[in-house]
C-alpha cells in the first residue's frame, strides 16, 4: 500500500512540478509579452509624439504658408490683423477659443519662453507688466492671471526687431505645460513674423506718402515756376511794348525833324511821353511786388482826410474815365473824417481799383461809396467801387489777387497791365489792418470792397499789432538772458517757451530795430534773429550789432527759412540755424554760450600788488580766468573790454578809488548785473556805505583771503563757479 | 510800289511802323486782329506781311497758319514781329510758316533789310 501511496506521491509531484514548469512558462511567456506589451507602448507613445509633431510642423507649415500670402496680398495694417487672428482660430490643433490683435498695447502680460524648469515644464517670463513673474511658470502666471479676472488669456507679442508694436491676445482651451512646449515657441515666432510684415506695411505707407508729399511739393513748384515763366513772358511783352514805341518814336524824330510840322513834332513827343509813363508805372508795379515779397515794404502812419484822399483819387483817374466812355459817381459819408493810415498805400488802391474799373467798363458808370463804420475791433472805413464792366467767373475771381496771374492771358492781350495791381493793393490793405474783397457776376460788372481800420498800427500776418509781442524779461540778471529777433508771433512764441524752458530768461523783440535797440540796453548773452523781416531785415540787425561796440561780442544766431549761410558768416553771425527749427541743436548752441558766460573772468581790483599776487594766486589755483587791475580806472577798461562774472574790489586805490570805480560801472551796459565784492582793510562806515547805494553785495575784510579760499566763498555765497576748462 | 500789310494791334506802334514805311517809300495797309489779317492778306494781296503775334481774337501764329494754307496767300512772306523774345518763340514762329522773325522793340534798320531780302531793293 505504501508504495502505491509513495507512488500516488510522485505521481502527483511529477505532475505538480509539471504544472509549475507550465507556469513558470507561461509567467515567462506572460513577461514576456508584457515586455512586448512595453515596446509596443513606447512605439505607439513615440508614434504618438511623432504624429504631435508632423501636426505641430504642418501648423507650422501652415502659419507660414499664411503669413506668406497676409506678407503679400494685404495691404492694410487692419486687413492683416484680421486674417492674422482667422487664421489662427481656424487651426483647431491650437484649441483656440478666442483671438484678436491690438496695436501698441497698454502693459499686460506677454509670454516669452525663458527655458525649461526641473520638471520639464517650459519657463515663461511676463513682458511687459511688473516682474514679478519674470521666472514663474506658465502655469503659476496663468494662476496669477487668473485670479487678476484674466482666466485662460495670454498674449503673444507682435514684434518687430525688439521692439514690441502690439499684441495677439488669446483664449485657449488648454494650457498646460505641455501645450506651452509645443505651441508656444511657435507663436512667438508667428508673431515676429507678424511685426516684421507690420513693420515693413508701415515703412512702405509713410514711404508712399513721403512719395506723395515730394509730389506735392514738385508740383507745386512746377506751378509756381511756371506763373513765374508766364509772368517774364508777359513783363517781358508788357516792357517791350512801350518801349518800341519810344525808339521807334524817337528814331523817326532824329531822322525827319526837319522835315516836320510842329504839330506834329509835339505828338509825336507826346507819345513817347505817355509810353514813357507808362513804362514806369510797370517798373513801379514789380518793384513794389518784390519789395513786398522780400518783406521790405514799410508802412508810413500819418492823419489826413478821407474825402479829400477820395477826391484826388477821382482827379487822377479822371483821363482813364474819359478814355472808355465811362460815368463816375462818388459818394463819401460826412462822418468819414480823418483817418490814420499809410495816405500812400490807401491812394494806390483807390487808383488801382478805380483804373481796373475804367479799363474793364466801356459806356458803363462807375460808383464810389465810402462809409465809416464801428466795428467790434474799432472804427472802420469801408471803400466800395462798383462798375457795369465785364465782370468775372468765380474761377478767375479765385485767382484775382495772387501775384503774376491776371483772370487770364486773353485778359492781359487785351487790356494790359502787369496783373500784379490787385495783388498789390490787397498786400497793403493788410499791412495796415484791413483787407479788399471782392463779388462779381461775368458780364454784370464787380464790386472791391476795401475795408480798413481808421486807426492803422503797424500789423503782423496774424493782425495782432507786433508791438503787442515786444517783451523783456524782468528777472533780468540772475539767469542768463536771450534777445529773440523775429517778426512771426508763432516764432516768438515757440522761442520763448524753449529758451524758459531750457532755464533763460528771454527777451522778445518784433522787429530789427526794436532788437538792436533791446540788445543794446539789456546786455543779453546771446541774440536769435530772423532774416526776413520788414524795414530792418535780419543781415541789417547784425551787422548792426557787430558795428556797435556794446553789442560787438554778443554771438548773434541767426534762424532763417532760407539757406543763406554764406551771407551769415559774411554779416558776422556766431551760428546759423534753418527753419523749422531744430531745437536740440539750438538748446546745445545756448549751452555753448551760457558756458562761454560762465567762463567770465573774475576781476581783482587792488593796488596793494602783495595782496593783488595773493588773491590772485588763489583764484587761478581753483581754476579762475583772473583779470587783474591796479586802480579804478585800469579796472574801468578791462570791463569795458569784457564783462566780469564777478569783481573783487580794493576802496582805497590811487587815481580812481573803488567808490568812483563803481559808479561808472553800473552805468555801463551789463554793469548792474554783475556782481562786486568790496575787499576792504577798512572799516566801511554807514556813511560809506551808502554812498556805495546797495551796488555792493558783500564787504568782506581784506584779512578773509589770507585764512579762507576765495573760490569757497564765491561758490557758497555767490554760487559762481569757474569754467570746467579755465583758460589760463 | 510794293504793298505792305502790317498786323499790330498796339495803336502807338501800328501808327509809328507804318509812317515809317511810308516814309521808305512802301504803301502800308494795316490790320488790328487775326481775322482783319487774314481778310486783308487776301483782298489786298500785299507783297509782304509784318504780322505781331499777340493779337486779338486769332493770333498771329493762328493767322500766319491760316495765310500760309490758302492757295492764293500761301506764296506771301511773313515776317514774325514779336515782343516775346524768348527761348523758342524764334522756331515756335517759322515752324507756323513764317519766313522771318524779328523781336521789339524793332530794330527798323534790320527790319527794312529783311523786308529788301524779300522785295528787292526800294526804287525810291
Amino acid at each position: 500500500m505504501d508504495i502505491s501511496r509513495e507512488d500516488q506521491l510522485k505521481a502527483d509531484l511529477a505532475a505538480f512540478e509539471k504544472q509549475n514548469e507550465e507556469l513558470q512558462r507561461r509567467v515567462q511567456s506572460l513577461a514576456e509579452a508584457n515586455a512586448h506589451a512595453a515596446e509596443l507602448m513606447a512605439a505607439l507613445e513615440e508614434a504618438n509624439e511623432r504624429e504631435q509633431e508632423l501636426v505641430a510642423r504642418g501648423v507650422e507649415l501652415s502659419l507660414q504658408t499664411r503669413v506668406d500670402t497676409i506678407l503679400q496680398e494685404l495691404r492694410s495694417e487692419e486687413e492683416i490683423l484680421a486674417h492674422v487672428c482667422k487664421e489662427l482660430k481656424e487651426i483647431d490643433d491650437l484649441g483656440l477659443i478666442s483671438v484678436r490683435a491690438e496695436m501698441y498695447p497698454t502693459a499686460g502680460y506677454c509670454f516669452l519662453p525663458e527655458g525649461h524648469d526641473e520638471a520639464g515644464g517650459l519657463k515663461i517670463r511676463s513682458e511687459l507688466l511688473p516682474m514679478p513673474y519674470a521666472s514663474d511658470s506658465f502655469e503659476s502666471i496663468l494662476e496669477v492671471a487668473r485670479e487678476e479676472g484674466l482666466s485662460g488669456a495670454f498674449w503673444i507679442p507682435i514684434r518687430s526687431r525688439d521692439e514690441q508694436i502690439g499684441r495677439l491676445h488669446m483664449e485657449s482651451e488648454t494650457h498646460d505645460a505641455r501645450w506651452c512646449r509645443r505651441w508656444l515657441p511657435l507663436l512667438l515666432s508667428f508673431g515676429s513674423q507678424v511685426g516684421v510684415a507690420i513693420q515693413r506695411l508701415r515703412a512702405e505707407v509713410a514711404n508712399e506718402q513721403m512719395n506723395a508729399d515730394l509730389m506735392k511739393a514738385r508740383d507745386a513748384a512746377v506751378e509756381a515756376n511756371y506763373a513765374k515763366s508766364m509772368f517774364l513772358a508777359n513783363m517781358s511783352h508788357e516792357l517791350r511794348t512801350p518801349m518800341n514805341a519810344i525808339i521807334g518814336y524817337s528814331e523817326m524824330l532824329m531822322e525827319e525833324f526837319d522835315s516836320m510840322e510842329p504839330d506834329e513834332v509835339v505828338g509825336d513827343l507826346n507819345k513817347i511821353h505817355g509810353a514813357g509813363r507808362h513804362l514806369l508805372s510797370l517798373i513801379n508795379d514789380v518793384l513794389d511786388i518784390s519789395k513786398i515779397e522780400s518783406g521790405k515794404m514799410t508802412v508810413f502812419i500819418e492823419a489826413f482826410d478821407v474825402a479829400s484822399v477820395v477826391r484826388d483819387v477821382e482827379n487822377t483817374v479822371q483821363p482813364l474815365l474819359r478814355q472808355n466812355q465811362n460815368t463816375l459817381e462818388v459818394r463819401v459819408g460826412d462822418d468819414c473824417g480823418e483817418m490814420k493810415s499809410d495816405l500812400t498805400k490807401v491812394r494806390q488802391t483807390l487808383i488801382n481799383l478805380l483804373s481796373n474799373a475804367a479799363k474793364f467798363c466801356e459806356q458803363g458808370s462807375i460808383r464810389v461809396v465810402v462809409t465809416r463804420h464801428a466795428e467790434p475791433s474799432g472804427e472802420v472805413l469801408v471803400f466800395q467801387v462798383t462798375d457795369t464792366g465785364i465782370g468775372m467767373s468765380s474761377t478767375q475771381v479765385a485767382k484775382l489777387f495772387q501775384a503774376f496771374t491776371q483772370a487770364d492771358s486773353s485778359t492781359t492781350r487785351r487790356f494790359g497791365g502787369t496783373g500784379l495791381g490787385l495783388a498789390i493793393s490787397r498786400r497793403f490793405c493788410r499791412m495796415l489792418g484791413g483787407d479788399i474783397t471782392v463779388e462779381s457776376e461775368t458780364g454784370k460788372g464787380s464790386t472791391f470792397t476795401v475795408t480798413l481800420p481808421a486807426v492803422s498800427t503797424e500789423v503782423s500776418a496774424t493782425g495782432t499789432p507786433l508791438d503787442a509781442y515786444k517783451r523783456e524779461a524782468t528777472s533780468q540778471g540772475k539767469r542768463p538772458s536771450i534777445l529773440v529777433i523775429d517778426d512771426d508771433p508763432v516764432m516768438l512764441e515757440l522761442m520763448d517757451r524753449f529758451l524758459t524752458k531750457e532755464g533763460f530768461d528771454v527777451h522778445l523783440a518784433a522787429n530789427g530795430r526794436d532788437g538792436v535797440e533791446m540788445a543794446r540796453r539789456l546786455q543779453p548773452m546771446a541774440v536769435t534773429t530772423d532774416v526776413m523781416m520788414p524795414e530792418m531785415d535780419g543781415w541789417e540787425v547784425v551787422t548792426a550789432l557787430r558795428n556797435d561796440p556794446k553789442t560787438s561780442q554778443i554771438p548773434v544766431v541767426v534762424v532763417t527759412v532760407t539757406d543763406s549761410r554764406d551771407m551769415g558768416v559774411a554779416v558776422g553771425a556766431s551760428q546759423y540755424l534753418t527753419k523749422p527749427v531744430d531745437w536740440s541743436r539750438l538748446g546745445e548752441i545756448m549751452a555753448r554760450h551760457r558756458k562761454d558766460r560762465d567762463g567770465r573772468p573774475v576781476l581783482v581790483v587792488e593796488d596793494d600788488e602783495a595782496s593783488r599776487e595773493q588773491i590772485v594766486r588763489l583764484l587761478k589755483k581753483d581754476g579762475w580766468r583772473v583779470l587783474e587791475a591796479e586802480n579804478g580806472r585800469v579796472g574801468l577798461e578791462l570791463v569795458e573790454a569784457e564783462l566780469p562774472v564777478v569783481i573783487l574790489l580794493d576802496l582805497m586805490m590811487p587815481e580812481m578809488d573803488g567808490f568812483e570805480f563803481l559808479k561808472r560801472f553800473r552805468q555801463i551796459p551789463g554793469g548792474d548785473a554783475v556782481p562786486v565784492v568790496v575787499v576792504s582793510a577798512m572799516d566801511v562806515t554807514p556813511a560809506q556805505r551808502a554812498q556805495m547805494n546797495g551796488g555792493v553785495v558783500d564787504i568782506i575784510p581784506k584779512s578773509i583771503t589770507t585764512a579762507k579760499d576765495v573760490s569757497k566763498y564765491l561758490r557758497d555765497r555767490l554760487h559762481l563757479n569757474p569754467h570746467p576748462s579755465p583758460l589760463n | 510800289m510794293s504793298t505792305i500789310l502790317l498786323v499790330e494791334d498796339n495803336e502807338l506802334n501800328r501808327d509809328m511802323l507804318s509812317r515809317r514805311l511810308q516814309r521808305k517809300g512802301y504803301t502800308v495797309t494795316v490790320a488790328v486782329d487775326g481775322e482783319e489779317a487774314v481778310a486783308k492778306a487776301s483782298a489786298d494781296s500785299p507783297a509782304l506781311i509784318l504780322m505781331d503775334m499777340n493779337i486779338p481774337l486769332i493770333d498771329g501764329w493762328e493767322a500766319t497758319k491760316r495765310i500760309k494754307a490758302a492757295e492764293e496767300t500761301g506764296q506771301i512772306p511773313i515776317i514774325a514781329l514779336t515782343a516775346h523774345a524768348m527761348a523758342g518763340d524764334r522756331e515756335k514762329a517759322l515752324d507756323v510758316g513764317c519766313d522771318e522773325y524779328e523781336t521789339k522793340p524793332v530794330e527798323f534798320v534790320r527790319l527794312l533789310e529783311k523786308i529788301e531780302q524779300f522785295l528787292g531793293p526800294r526804287q525810291s
